[in-house]
């Protein structure tokens, strides 16, 4: 018997080894690349700082699953501004430009949010009603919509509106993450998609709109209604308002049309699809391609 | 004759006693005549049993031990691997082991986490901005539904926008 499957053996038990490093195995739940960036942060702290930390863990501790996934959102999205402003400032951003840009992102949300024509303004305490409604509504219908396809069960449905918002939000999120990249995958290359595995689920949906304005609608539909070199620079030139799904069913919409069409599709069914949610449209029209290619 | 005597008998048919004793036997069996008939009988009874079974040759050669233990070392079950090969594997693995424990001990003595603070640095992101997370709770809040909506609000029917 050769000596070189021992080495082999022992080599990889040891890269396993060092790569696992028992001593950064991180809790569960928590990203092992953010628990390795924490540690190594830990590390440089001295004792009272940690001692403050504990305490504060302490405090944590005593909250509820909703208010510790609330702080925790909080949290990844403070990273996440800060991690825009620092691209764009070239330096690491202080608190008080961290205040001035939420402050900024708040204004912004309050310009986009819909209001009827001859509706006054609302306060902040309506405004922060109205975007807490819309954004119940809309994690509700995707939810619903998710499980009217099948991906998830009756019993998933229920577990998952008995949940706290907060906690309602990293759900959904987790599975629009999922969505996007199963689309994707059509798409993209195989590296591509196994990068997507590693990002949030608001970086990964992030990344499937950039898609949608390169290449149009993702999976067959993409591919049975293309974008010309007209749409590419129609796209290109709008300002990100409205969503990328939106402008592509305005922009396709007659080839939508056409295309459903061909396939059987009664029109007042079309007349319903291309008028209804537009984030039901690709998934709808993917899955009708889906079906009548296997055919 | 009692049972010592028949035993004695049986131990000079059989060539076991020294010669002093077995001069005596001889000198009892010349005056005994009942000693003679038994000693006669069994040599007739062991003359018969040597006819009818005759004791088989078995002088063994001279290279028989040597075969012997030839035979049973073919016998033996085969190892799976040359003694050299189980030797160096064996080293090998008691190798890695060493190492191995070397390594999960001294990495857990640089980290020296404790279980409890494990969990505070799963949560430092949260803990170290505490405050910042308090105080801006409402903004933060609102531009993560701003971003869920941007994604999600696709899944309702289009409302007014301004």
């Amino acid at each position: 018997m050769s000596l070189r499957p021992i080495v082999a053996l022992a080599a990889s038990m040891l890269l396993a080894g060092f790569a696992l490093r028992p001593d950064v195995r991180p809790v569960a739940d928590i990203d092992p690349v953010v628990f390795r960036a924490n540690l190594e942060r830990w590390q440089t702290l001295p004792e009272p700082e940690r001692e403050a930390l504990r305490e504060r863990y302490a405090r944590f501790c005593d909250l509820t699953p909703g208010e510790q996934e609330a702080l925790q959102q909080r949290a990844d999205m403070l990273a996440r501004v800060r991690g825009k402003l620092a691209q764009r400032q070239g330096h690491d951003a202080t608190p008080d430009e961290t205040a001035a840009e939420l402050v900024r992102l708040v204004e912004r949300a309050r310009r986009a949010a819909p209001l009827p024509p001859g509706t006054p303004e609302p306060t902040d305490a309506e405004f922060l009603a109205q975007m807490e409604n819309r954004t119940r509504r809309s994690v509700a219908a995707f939810l619903d919509r998710l499980a009217r396809r099948g991906d998830i069960t009756p019993q998933q449905l229920a577990h998952l509106r008995a949940q706290t918002l907060p906690e309602q939000l990293r759900d959904a999120l987790l599975l629009l993450k999922s969505e996007q990249i199963n689309l994707c995958s059509e798409t993209v290359p195989a590296a591509e998609a196994d990068e997507l595995m590693r990002l949030p689920p608001l970086d990964v949906a992030s990344r499937a709109d950039r898609l949608r304005q390169q290449r149009g609608f993702l999976g067959r539909l993409g591919t049975a209604v293309p974008l010309t070199e007209d749409d590419r620079k129609s796209l290109a030139t709008d300002d990100g308002e409205p969503e990328i799904r939106e402008r592509l069913r305005d922009l396709k919409g007659p080839d939508l049309r056409d295309l459903l069409s061909r396939k059987g599709v009664p029109s007042e069914q079309i007349d319903a699809l291309l008028s209804g949610p537009v984030n039901a449209l690709e998934g709808d029209l993917n899955d009708l391609l889906a079906h009548s290619g296997s055919r | 004759m009692n049972e010592r005597d028949g035993i004695r008998l049986l131990e000079y048919l059989d060539r076991r006693l020294p010669p002093d004793e077995r001069a005596e036997v001889e000198a009892w069996l010349k005056r005994d005549a009942e000693a003679r008939r038994l000693v006669a009988d069994h040599e007739r009874l062991w003359a018969l049993l040597g006819e009818a079974l005759p004791m088989p040759d078995v002088a063994a050669s001279p290279d028989f031990r040597e075969r012997t233990l030839r035979l049973a070392e073919q016998e033996r079950p085969a190892a799976l691997l040359p003694f050299r090969t189980r030797a160096v594997a064996l080293l090998a693995a008691s190798l890695l082991v060493v190492v191995g424990g070397w390594a999960w001990w001294s990495a857990s003595q640089r980290s020296g986490l404790s279980p409890g603070d494990r969990a505070v640095v799963g949560e430092l992101r949260v803990l170290e901005n505490w405050d910042f997370l308090q105080a801006h709770a409402r903004e933060l809040d609102l531009a993560v539904k701003a971003e869920v909506l941007h994604h999600l609000a696709g899944e309702l029917t289009k409302e007014v926008p301004r």
